[in-house]
């Protein structure tokens, strides 16, 4: 399509006229400013791209200008009409890479960071924006832990943990800091233009005392002047979990449970099942006493998913707006309460008043709403949650007994111990009400100064608001046996609620400057302020004993046990910041960073703290010799060092004070109390990181190939520790962490690129990354420093952070004479027999073996780090279909999984995994699995220990786009459908359970992940 | 500017600068100190976890610790190592206390009398030293020697040395006599339960019998007699919540059924069975006497042949009904709401009764396995009346034993030591009727190792513990070992300038 123009004449002057397309998609684009050059008469186009304007001369020179479009400037002959097309900045974009406090050229950065662009539907169907991010950078690991609605966000760790405290990377959402990533997960994806990873400390120092982490920055959509555009997104579709456990049934629970009942206590001992029994788990002939439940099949379900966007942005050329709603819902993959949903609203204003002040808004708000049973998602994991009663239930126990009550206890185990009955789980996803709320809203407002071409300036004021809302009744409830007795019972009713009330304040003032000498020095420089000031405040209460289970509020007549706690917190931050650029003939790039900030957590003599980066860039591409290598397009080495921070620790650890929350009795009354019941630390300071980046990138045949590598080595000392011998006579058990510890991090990223079209219409793109983490330990734990112990894991100099630490295991003992010969096997040796783990008799008191396995020979088990993240992933395009898939995976990393079935019948009465179908007996000797029962075959050894790599097909997405030509006709410029999938196809040794979880012991008690199933829409108007 | 901005203060708790500046400050700074007798390991107790000082009747002859992984089971049959948790909370528990003292009598003496009025400083600051003492008494007792630490200390200066047994009492022998010089006699009802005069008299009355300094025990009873102190009418009821106010207390940790901190578990009990962690030992059922007050062996209304599990039970008929407001016999009913009788189905046949609660959820409807509100008597003054009696044995004065045993027994209708005992007897006959009078006595109120300690009783009370033939219950008697703990192995493992104490090493 053209621009027209025709021409009218009158005497002195000449009247243009026309109509302005976007050339992206031929519509017409409104409020584009025509301006005739040099002279005061411009105009601007009205809805439908039209124009007029009285021009002074013949041949003017006109200049096409609108937010979001490139600027066109035509020189009109006034006679013939001229082809163009108005491009929209989203092409320019592509070059431009957001960086802290502003934007650069991709090929004059310095720092590493990596920008993801986002179409302006996003389908993905992550329930957690942050999800986004899974295989699309390198050198960032995103986990998920959990698969509840609500709960089943990711966290991101960016070039491997640095810190014994927090490793979330700081978030910058248009402008406005947060330090977790609540308010990003919760962004409409499709909402999101861009997400930028600030790595390296260059990139980082500007952040300077948050930046330790990394630094990831997100930007909205905007609106872009032109006729008013509405985008409808939507998807519906279903979850189910990746892997669904598999329990061994009834009859085979019941003679493995004997077994291990007679290797634990003898062959004279009562068995719990007889033969009969077992028989009538095969027959169903006594459903009440003898069942056969499959419970991981009964709790697991398929689950709804859904979820809507609109919005609708437009413009002119001097106010553009964007505004969306955003709807999700999304049930839980496990039968009862548990759903989940979210409201979306964001409105983003942008406005030229003259042509030196312009003003910005931005707000961004959320409303989600969890529901479930009594005690929300703790209802679900934990010992005595839904999931572990995978291996918890026995199969033995029905879920319903005739009578219609919930099935609570085994037949056999009744008359051993008729009080312990199980947590029927399908009971348990119902009890009671449980209800979170949560409601944020952002809103930062800008004001733009342009002093002078060159100079500027900004200031802008943010607020944060997040308001929570929690809500738990737990009903009066008994549970009963088949013949209607009462097995247990919960005589009170109790409500408990609570709220916060959290906000953020931030004021930044920047001053920017950019100039040009001599054309070649090239120089900007950044000046800023800024101030933060957070509080957190909330309250809790509970009240027992209401005379109904219907109404659940305080006011309907509770009377017992009142309680009610609360506090605040409150924090702020005052900071200085500057960058300078410089860059020589487009060659020779030198960029410094320093902030310096003071902090509230910190005692008066610690509270400033000073962050510099520096990085340089040589454009070898640029150099005269480099000219005639056609096929190198661009060639770049950098390299970067620089310092950031830490702050994210408790507030007033600095401060030693008295705990007055304490009480004692007197009279008939309580009385406060106080003590100091925590040791300060007057000295704590900033965590630390030092981190230097060499990197390269080029672009190769035209930049249809691109490449980026980096080799990072980050260095973080000054990191809190607490495990410091203090004697307990002083009087205090708590002492503040203090800054002795130190860790390092190196690796490498690769990123490729490649970019193609081949005849006949198919346009593609595939790329990839890898990122090798060679060296993550801890370097150094302070003056007297103690190694931690806690669970399955160590703190200690020399391996990586939280390695996994426990004895080893070296096999099967198979015949006795292999018992007497090997060392002592614990305390107990004469309980060792054949069947049984055969540990490593590693150390001793002496630092030696001494012939006895005990608490000197644990070691490290497995490295909970994983060496490599990689990820791979294709766009075809063809005709109007479209094919995007997306792999991810990690390699060489360990997991512990050590419950929920893993473990050889402990506890009396937990099912097993049917893999123990093949444990060790006499007669059938596993050189695998131990016997059933036996002695120390449960304790934390590298038995439990297992791979967890994975390769994982993330994300894959098909579409159509219908013809323009043809839904043009119903007034539409766009219509697309599209099926797609989340984690469809998962790639692992890992067995029964989802390869990607979190690091801890009792991770397979969580809700396990899922895969999505979606259907799709995009509309466009 | 800046310097404001970025400077905040906690807004839960008291910056130390800003503490001590009123009399409210010093005030809730004593009761810091008696917070911490609040903890689990030491008056608050727990049912199915470490041992408080609540349940040391287990050590020696009176309880068997059912669940000996508490402490005093397993150290009862030698297996226990410094490692045990038992030790190390009794340690740091007493510590937390002592530093908290430390801190009142270190900024209360500095604070001027327009802050606080000289008789509020005084009666704080008593209350500071008597705490003080009872803590660390309370160590010198179990560990001998102990670092004595009297100041507030950095973290520089908390690597100390034990110090001696002499020095620790020389310190709790002075804090006690300055805080019965400087502390009331009484408080308004509503400040019930603080440190009185008396409570001091009665610690420091403890502390020289423990040292066997009989004429200190003399004198400081002598004052005690005189400051209206009586026994409660009915001995049952002094272990309830309807107890708490009686006169016979002259110290007591307070504990109320509420949401607060300030709860208690040792009274808790499961609903299957009394309290089954702590049970009573037959030697002692049996060394109750009959209503007659002759023991067992010789009394003739004691009939064996009468069936168990029933009213006539051979160890309930006929009783000193301190037996029967003390021991859970086969048959009775324990929690009078669900009506659930006791199986006597656990190792030595009997459960405890005496300050274990009686219903299986509280007037608040709060289970009688969860927290609860019983008081825990430190010093009641049937102790005091006893003491004294001791303490006259000791130094032949014997005239005096006669009415002081005598008040004890006829609260319960026992008959006098000379209806029974006859008149004029023997210092060392005298000494045996007072010792089983404080036994029966004082049963389950945690000092009975004490006492055992004080009259080298230790291993003759494990042997008679070892002829109990309790099922799963071996008590082994380990020179030393059954006398004194061990320092935690923890505070040995931080602080080099501690040595182990030589029976442990």
């Amino acid at each position: 399509f053209f621009l027209l123009l025709s021409l009218q004449s009158f005497s002195q002057s000449t009247t243009v006229s026309g109509t302005v397309i976007n050339a992206s998609d031929n519509t017409p684009v409104a409020g584009v400013s025509v301006v005739q050059q040099g002279s005061s008469k411009g105009t601007t186009t009205d809805a439908k791209g039209f124009f007029t304007l009285n021009v002074s001369v013949a041949k003017p020179v006109l200049v096409f200008s609108s937010v979001g479009y490139q600027t066109y400037t035509l020189s009109w002959d006034g006679s013939s009409a001229i082809a163009i097309k108005l491009e929209p900045e989203v092409a320019a974009l592509q070059d431009v890479v957001v960086i802290g406090y502003g934007t650069q050229k991709k090929i004059n950065q310095t720092g590493a960071t990596q920008t993801l662009k986002l179409d302006e539907s996003v389908n993905q169907p992550v329930t957690n924006s942050g999800q986004l991010m899974y295989g699309k950078f390198s050198g960032v690991q995103l986990t998920q832990s959990s698969g509840l609605p609500g709960a089943d966000a990711s966290s991101i760790v960016i070039r491997g943990v640095g810190t014994f405290g927090s490793s979330t990377p700081l978030v910058v959402i248009d402008n406005i800091q947060y330090d977790n990533l609540n308010v990003f997960n919760n962004l409409s994806p499709s909402d999101i233009e861009s997400i930028s990873v600030l790595k390296d400390a260059s990139a980082g120092a500007i952040y300077g005392a948050r930046g330790a982490n990394g630094v990831i920055i997100v930007t909205t959509k905007k609106g872009k002047s032109g006729s008013m555009s509405v985008l409808y997104n939507n998807y519906i579709g279903f979850q189910e979990v990746t892997v669904v456990p598999k329990y061994l049934n009834a009859p085979d629970y019941a003679t493995l449970k004997n077994e291990a009942d007679i290797n634990r206590n003898g062959p004279s001992t009562t068995l719990r099942y007889s033969v009969a029994d077992i028989q009538a788990m095969r027959d169903g002939t006594d459903p009440d006493r003898y069942a056969n439940t499959n419970w991981a099949k009964e709790i697991l379900r398929r689950a709804p998913i859904q979820n809507h966007y609109i919005s609708f942005s437009g413009g002119n050329d001097r106010t553009t707006y964007r505004a969306s709603f955003g709807y999700l819902n999304q049930e839980a993959v496990v039968r009862g309460k548990f759903q989940s949903s979210r409201y979306n609203l964001s409105l983003n204003l942008n406005s030229k008043l003259t042509n030196w002040l312009s003003i910005s808004n931005s707000s961004n708000a959320y409303w989600s709403r969890f529901t479930g049973p009594t005690g929300g998602a703790d209802a679900i994991t934990g010992e005595t949650g839904i999931i572990n009663q995978f291996q918890r239930s026995s199969p033995t126990v029905p879920v319903y007994y005739k009578n219609g009550e919930y099935g609570t206890i085994d037949g056999s185990y009744y008359s051993v111990n008729a009080s312990f009955p199980i947590t029927n789980a399908i009971r348990r996803g119902y009890l009671g009400d449980y209800s979170s709320d949560e409601l944020n809203f952002a809103n930062r407002f800008g004001i733009n100064i342009n002093f002078t071409k060159d100079l500027s300036f900004e200031t802008s004021g943010s607020f944060n608001i997040f308001n929570s809302q929690e809500s738990d009744f737990t009903p009066r409830n008994a549970t009963y046996d088949w013949t209607g007795q009462v097995v247990a019972q919960n005589p009170l009713n109790v409500l408990r609620n609570s709220t916060a009330f959290n906000y953020r304040l931030l004021n930044e003032n920047i001053l920017r400057y950019a100039h040009k000498f001599k054309d070649k020095h090239d120089v900007s420089v950044l000046l800023g302020h800024s101030v933060q000031y957070g509080r957190n405040d909330g309250f809790a209460g509970s009240l027992k004993n209401f005379p109904t289970d219907g109404l659940q509020e305080f006011n309907a007549g509770g009377v017992t046990e009142p309680n009610v706690t609360g506090g605040a917190s409150e924090f702020a931050l005052q900071s200085l910041f500057s960058r300078v650029n410089y860059s020589y003939d487009g060659k020779y790039l030198l960029e410094l960073n320093v902030r310096r900030d003071a902090s509230s957590r910190f005692g008066s003599s610690y509270r400033y703290g000073n962050f510099p980066s520096a990085s340089a860039g040589w454009r070898i591409s640029e150099e005269k010799f480099m000219r005639s290598i056609n096929w190198i397009s661009d060639l770049k080495l950098r390299a970067s060092w620089g310092i950031t921070g830490n702050d994210n620790i408790a507030n007033y650890l600095y401060a030693q004070t008295y705990n007055v929350g304490l009480d004692y009795f007197l009279g008939t009354s309580i009385v406060s109390a106080a003590a100091v019941t925590t040791l300060a630390n007057p000295n704590i300071k900033w965590e630390t990181i030092k981190q230097y980046d060499l990197g390269i990138d080029a672009g190769l045949f035209r930049n249809s190939l691109t490449i980026t590598a980096d080799y990072f080595n980050r260095n973080s000392y000054d990191l809190l520790y607490s495990n410091f011998p203090i004697p307990s006579s002083i009087g205090v058990t708590n002492i503040s962490a203090i800054n002795a510890a130190s860790m390092i991090n190196k690796g490498v990223e690769v990123a490729v690129n490649y970019r193609g079209r081949i005849k006949g219409g198919l346009t593609y793109s595939v790329g990839g990354s890898v990122s090798k983490f060679a060296d993550n330990k801890v370097t150094g734990l302070g003056d007297r420093g103690l190694e931690s112990i806690s669970g399955v894991s160590i703190i200690r100099v020399g391996v990586p952070y939280n390695a996994y630490y426990g004895y080893k295991a070296l096999g099967i003992f198979q015949t006795a004479d292999e018992v007497t010969n090997a060392p002592k096997q614990f305390n107990n040796p004469a309980l060792t027999k054949p069947g049984d783990i055969r540990y490593a008799d590693l150390s001793g008191p002496d630092g030696k073996p001494d012939g006895l396995v005990n608490d000197f020979d644990r070691t490290i088990i497995g490295n909970p780090y994983p060496s490599w993240i990689y990820n791979f992933n294709a766009n075809l395009n063809y005709k109007g279909f479209d094919l995007n898939v997306l792999f991810e995976g990690i390699g060489n990393v360990d997991r512990i999984l050590y419950d929920n079935g893993q473990l050889p019948f402990e506890g009396d009465r937990n099912n097993v995994l049917t893999y123990w179908l093949d444990r060790w007996t006499p007669t059938t000797p596993s050189a695998k699995l131990p016997r059933l029962g036996g002695y120390s075959n449960a304790i934390i050894s590298s038995f439990y220990i297992q791979d967890a790599s994975f390769l994982r097909m993330r994300n894959l997405e098909i579409g159509y786009s219908l013809p323009s030509a043809l839904i043009k006709r119903i007034g539409l410029s766009k219509v697309r459908v599209f099926v797609g999938g989340q984690n469809l196809l998962t790639f692992t040794k890992l067995e029964n359970f989802d390869p990607e979880r979190a690091r801890g012991r009792n991770t397979d008690q969580n809700v396990p992940l899922y895969k999505v199933y979606t259907f799709g829409l995009n509309v466009k108007l | 500017c800046s310097k404001d901005f970025t400077e905040r203060a906690s807004l839960t708790q008291i910056a130390k600068e800003n503490f001590w500046k009123s009399e409210q400050d010093a005030q809730l700074a004593i009761n810091g100190i008696y917070d911490a007798m609040q903890d689990r390991a030491l008056y608050s107790g727990n049912l199915n976890a470490t041992a408080g000082l609540t349940m040391f009747d287990c050590f020696g002859d009176n309880l068997y610790n059912n669940y000996k992984w508490e402490g005093p089971g397993d150290f009862m049959i030698g297996i226990i190592t410094p490692s045990n948790g038992m030790f190390s909370s009794i340690w740091s528990s007493s510590y937390k206390g002592i530093a908290r003292a430390n801190a009142a009598i270190e900024n209360i003496q500095n604070m001027s009398t327009t802050l606080i009025s000289q008789d509020k400083k005084n009666a704080l600051f008593g209350q500071a030293l008597f705490l003080r003492a009872l803590y660390y008494f309370n160590l010198a007792v179990y560990f001998q020697d102990v670092p004595l630490i009297t100041k507030v200390q950095t973290i520089e200066e908390a690597y100390v040395p034990k110090n001696t047994y002499q020095e620790v009492n020389a310190q709790v022998i002075a804090d006690l006599t300055e805080a019965i010089d400087k502390l009331p006699a009484s408080y308004p009802a509503t400040q019930y339960g603080y440190a009185t005069k008396g409570a001091a008299l009665g610690l420091l009355a403890r502390v020289h019998l423990y040292n066997k300094n009989y004429q200190g025990v003399v004198d400081a009873t002598t004052t005690l007699l005189t400051l209206g102190y009586s026994l409660n009418p009915s001995y049952a009821q002094l272990f309830t919540e309807q107890g708490e106010l009686s006169k016979e207390i002259l110290f007591s940790v307070r504990f109320n059924q509420d949401v607060s901190n300030n709860n208690e578990l040792f009274s808790g009990t499961f609903l299957g069975n009394p309290a089954v962690d702590k049970l009573p030992m037959p030697n002692l059922v049996k060394d109750y006497y009959c209503t007659d007050g002759k023991p067992i062996t010789s009394s003739p209304l004691y009939d064996p042949a009468q069936p168990t599990g029933t009213a006539s039970h051979p160890q309930k008929k006929n009783r000193d009904p301190r037996l029967l407001a003390s021991v859970y016999f086969k048959n009775d009913t324990f929690l009078i709401d669900t009506k659930a009788r006791f199986g006597g189905n656990v190792p030595t046949t009997f459960g405890q009764k005496k300050y274990i609660r009686n219903t299986s959820v509280s007037a608040n409807g709060i289970a009688a396995f969860n927290p609860g509100g019983q008081d825990f008597i430190v010093i009641r003054y049937a102790d005091i009346l006893l003491m004294r009696a001791e303490a006259l044995v000791e130094l032949n004065q014997l005239t005096e034993v006669y009415s002081l045993v005598n008040q004890v027994r006829q609260r319960v209708s026992m008959p006098t030591v000379q209806a029974v005992e006859g008149a004029s007897l023997t210092q060392a006959a005298l000494r045996d009727i007072v010792r089983h009078e404080r036994r029966v006595e004082l049963a389950f109120e945690g000092l009975r190792y004490f006492d055992l300690k004080r009259w080298g009783d230790v291993q003759n009370a494990f042997n008679r513990a070892k002829a109990d033939n309790v099922t799963g219950y071996s008590p082994i008697y380990l020179t030393g070992k059954s006398e004194i703990f061990p320092i935690p192995l923890g505070e040995l493992n931080v602080n080099s300038n501690l040595v182990q104490n030589p029976v442990w090493q």
